[in-house]
């Protein structure tokens, strides 16, 4: 008796599933540690002791980048602030023409990366530019005579900001609001409240969290931008990191300046924690939610499409129809066998950081679902946490460990065998590859989770119970029921990595180009127009997310 | 007949939240069994238990004298070769209904042996002819068959079917058990269903397992659960009824406020130990020649009888069910007659004994 129990026992070790279980979640694991090592190696640079280039950062030019990173970070919460609250109070209250047109145009700023609409904006405003010409050929004015803004400075970057930013304000007030239950704001005007007060009682405060969440993921992205301000030269920590980096040469001094700007975006993430939890507490339970908007006066209907107008017009038409001129002008000199290659290597590169992204989302997803405790979930939380990490700080927390490898490996095989590797893997599109990981991860990662949070778990256990082994449980079943949000994730992806700028400028191959590194190279020297082909490329990929969110708003129906 | 499947002091916990706790029962071929119980008594965590979903803290579980469940090992669900039938059916909304049924089936079965048995199902469960619709254009009842036909496909050793109608309508729900255990018994299916629903176990079960915070306290026929009682918690929860004090005056002989009632009194109780009588609503029998006269505190009119609450005193209430046809108004008195059949009584425990259960 004893002897058979032994062999069952045995017999169910091999069957057992536990097995399974463990397999997911060492991936889990697994992924959740690389994609923290970049993070962990910039913060381990804090017990560093401070060099000399550290010593003159301090002393010269760090109150700068603080300064500058403070301002920006002010001027384009106003900025984002004002356009967003005020477009998503507009359509989501009052009727006006064109309301339902902008409900998605106003979403298209997001196509253009900050970078561009930075190039871009200079061109148009620069001596020789169309609008100062015309200001000339208008008034008779020369050189000299008349005071014109420059787009080079501090006010510039924030406009510019701005202008591609409002739109994560937008979406996240206009969400509240219509989540507002109408009655909240009818008890308020029964009570006496006309609408301006009612907007500032009731709807803002209500609005508030979500508001604070977009507001931090605006500030993020202020923060990370390198494309923008370094090509109107203004001295923030992004391009600090850039410079002590390469032309100071002082891995160290840039680490710890990555530190620092770490700190700030620590703050932004429990911001936004906090204020989605709260966002949580302040949605409203009364479903009734029927949208009864009100009819404005002829005059003020005008005027509201005129203030959603504005935005569209200055942070998408303009400098589109200014790209799609110089693209015209320039398109037989700039579309040869060199820009296929560049539109090639970017494509190719997207497309599979978006597949590995994908692959590694649903692992992610799938090995929580299966096991969902806290402490996969914290882990789930940590390898999506690149979001908010500046893409400049990831370069430099991948560059110093491979480089590190590389240079471990090297001296090795040079002692042992008298022979070298050379770099096998800094400043190669592993490092690139890895890079894009940690820090789109969690773009591909929200995606699957929602979607796999709408499968009910008596989908698996059923799908079990018929003979499916977990991962065919997610091939036969999730997998078919997530389609259309697998292409999302893959195609959000996909844009992201064709619009970043410094981690491919710091980490892509030698001679490795893109799209976005030429549009930046060009524009670096002033051959606006000539960028134009390449920068046009990425906003019009740039322009597939926005279609699929304003699909994703149309399905609500609001 | 053989025992199918063999619970060993089955313990499960979440940490330190013990959900079930020592469970032993078995499970012979063709038996239908139920295990009931209030919500959260832990009757879903033990039917996961069975299906392997969770693993037990302590005991064993054996299908066919196989070893299933351990503490240390756990057979994965999909190689147990069971069926499970889902509250919400789970049926798979990008399949259409023959690869619903196919689902489970063995891949090496050949094509057209797949086919014949998704249409033997489809007729069994009275949906021929519907292969190619999709999970979405059937009803709630129609999904509810499917979800039965698929789990049947490959012929499991053992079907769980978790809160299998509460999904349903009302009226929807006794038919569909009645159908549901037709088909179970003309399959020769061993069954087990878990339902907080006391009807629904009494129309499907051949064996009730009646599960009060996480343990066993009965497990017995249908009949035996509501006439024979084994703890104060099953009398209260199965049917309804109402305690009323006594005390034994001898002579196999109790002495209640509705007059002296002749039963079995328990060995361990002396002359002049208090009890306390389950009086069930078809103990008591309307007689307007009877002598005793009680009068209604509560009518509900259910159709085809009226529940009467008669008062014995101010505090103490019982029910009777009489026939739609003796419609009497509040606060009338109204004549009965005890008939109890069997005794169930209770050592009374606390001052609360007229605790009335009312429906």
């Amino acid at each position: 008796m004893a002897d058979t129990r032994s062999t069952q026992i045995t017999s169910l070790r091999a069957l057992s599933f536990g097995s399974y279980i463990n397999r997911w979640h060492l991936s889990v694991l697994l992924i959740t540690l690389v994609c923290a090592l970049p993070v962990l190696t910039v913060f381990s640079f804090i017990f560093q002791p401070a060099g000399e280039v550290w010593q003159h950062l301090t002393e010269t030019v760090l109150a700068d980048y603080v300064s500058n990173s403070l301002m920006l970070m002010i001027g384009v919460s106003f900025g984002t602030l004002s356009m967003g609250i005020s477009c998503a109070w507009l359509t989501s209250v009052y009727k006006f023409p064109g309301r339902k047109l902008f409900q998605w145009l106003l979403l298209l700023p997001m196509a253009l990366p900050a970078y561009i609409i930075a190039y871009t904006y200079t061109g148009m405003m620069d001596f020789a530019g169309p609008i100062q010409s015309s200001l000339r050929d208008w008034f008779g004015w020369s050189y000299g005579d008349y005071w014109f803004p420059e787009i080079r400075s501090i006010w510039g970057a924030t406009s510019m900001l701005s202008l591609v930013l409002y739109p994560y304000v937008y979406l996240l007030a206009r969400a509240s609001f219509l989540d507002q239950s109408i009655v909240a704001l009818e008890a308020s005007r029964s009570l006496g409240a006309g609408p301006w007060k009612s907007f500032f009682k009731v709807a803002l405060p209500m609005a508030r969290p979500a508001i604070i969440t977009g507001l931090s993921l605006v500030l993020m992205e202020t923060l990370a931008d390198y494309g923008t301000v370094q090509y109107f030269g203004i001295s923030t920590f992004t391009t600090g990191i850039f410079r002590t980096w390469f032309g100071l040469n002082d891995s160290a001094a840039a680490a710890q300046l990555s530190t620092l700007l770490l700190i700030f975006v620590f703050v932004l993430i429990t911001l936004e924690r906090l204020s989605r939890k709260q966002a949580r507490y302040f949605s409203t339970s009364n479903r009734q939610k029927k949208q009864v908007r009100i009819k404005l006066s002829n005059k003020k209907a005008w005027l509201a499409t005129f203030a959603c107008f504005m935005p569209v017009l200055w942070g998408f038409f303009l400098p589109f129809l200014q790209l799609l001129q110089w693209a015209v002008e320039t398109y037989d000199d700039m579309v040869d066998s060199e820009f296929f290659v560049l539109t090639w290597n970017s494509l190719a590169l997207a497309g599979s950081a978006a597949i590995l992204a994908l692959l590694l989302a649903l692992l992610l997803a799938y090995g929580q679902r299966l096991q969902n405790t806290r402490f996969i979930y914290l882990a789930v939380r940590v390898a999506s946490m690149g979001y908010a990490i500046p893409a400049t700080v990831i370069a430099v927390g991948i560059m110093l460990p491979l480089a590190w490898l590389d240079n471990t490996l090297d001296g090795w095989l040079r002692n042992q065998f008298d022979v070298s590797s050379g770099l096998l893997l800094s400043g190669t599109l592993f490092a690139l590859m890895f890079a894009y990981m940690v820090r789109f991860l969690a773009v591909s990662v929200g995606t699957v989770e929602a979607a796999l949070g709408k499968i009910k778990h008596s989908m698996d256990d059923a799908a079990r119970s018929l003979g499916l082994k977990p991962k065919q449980v997610l091939l036969q079943i999730h997998m078919p029921l997530m389609r259309r949000s697998l292409l999302t994730a893959i195609l959000l992806v996909f844009v992201d990595v064709l619009k970043e700028l410094p981690a491919t400028l710091i980490l892509r191959p030698f001679n490795f180009n893109t799209l976005a590194v030429r549009a930046y190279e060009l524009a670096s020297d002033e051959r606006l127009a000539d960028a134009s082909t390449a920068a046009l490329s990425i906003v019009i990929a740039g322009i597939i997310p926005v279609i699929l969110l304003s699909q994703s708003i149309n399905k609500q129906k609001l | 007949m053989s025992k199918l499947l063999t619970l060993n002091n089955v313990s499960v916990a979440y940490g330190s939240n013990t959900i079930v706790q020592d469970i032993d029962f078995n499970l012979e071929e063709g038996q239908i069994c139920c295990l009931l119980g209030p919500s959260g008594c832990g009757k879903t965590t033990l039917l996961r238990t069975i299906a392997g979903f969770e693993t037990p803290t302590a005991g064993e579980i054996s299908i066919r004298q196989h070893l299933v469940s351990t503490t240390e090992n756990t057979v994965a669900p999909e190689n147990r070769h069971i069926g499970m039938v889902f509250q919400d059916f789970a049926l798979f909304p990008h399949l259409d209904l023959e690869a619903n049924i196919r689902f489970g089936l063995d891949k090496k079965m050949s094509e057209s042996a797949q086919h014949q048995r998704c249409n033997e199902l489809l007729k069994l469960v009275g949906l021929s002819g519907s292969n190619q619709k999709f999970p979405h254009q059937l009803s709630g009842g129609q999904q509810q068959r499917i979800a039965l036909a698929r789990a049947l496909a490959p012929r499991p050793d053992i079907l769980l079917l978790d809160e299998p109608f509460s999904s349903l309508d009302v009226e929807l729900r006794g038919q569909l058990a009645r159908e549901v255990r037709g088909i179970l018994k003309q399959q020769k299916i061993t069954a087990i269903l878990v339902t907080h629903d006391q009807n629904e176990a009494f129309a499907m079960a051949d064996a009730v397992g009646l599960i009060h915070q996480g343990r066993l306290v009965q497990w017995d026929t249908p009949y035996n659960l509501y006439h024979q009682p084994a703890t104060r918690f099953v009398a209260n929860f199965i049917g309804q009824g109402v305690f009323i004090p006594g005390e034994y005056i001898g002579d196999q002989k109790i002495n209640t406020e509705l007059g002296v009632i002749k039963g079995r009194v328990p060995e361990q109780c002396k002359v002049g130990c208090k009890l306390d009588l389950l009086i069930r609503p078809d103990d008591i029998i309307h007689d307007d020649e009877s002598p005793i006269k009680l009068e209604i505190t509560e009518r509900l009119f259910r159709g085809a009888d009226f529940l009467y609450t008669l008062a014995i005193s101010s505090e103490q209430h019982i029910l009777c069910i009489a026939s739609s046809h003796h419609n009497h108004s509040l606060h009338e008195k109204i004549g009965i007659k005890l008939d109890v059949d069997h005794l169930v009584m209770f050592p009374q425990i606390s001052t609360e004994h007229t605790a009335a259960i009312l429906p």
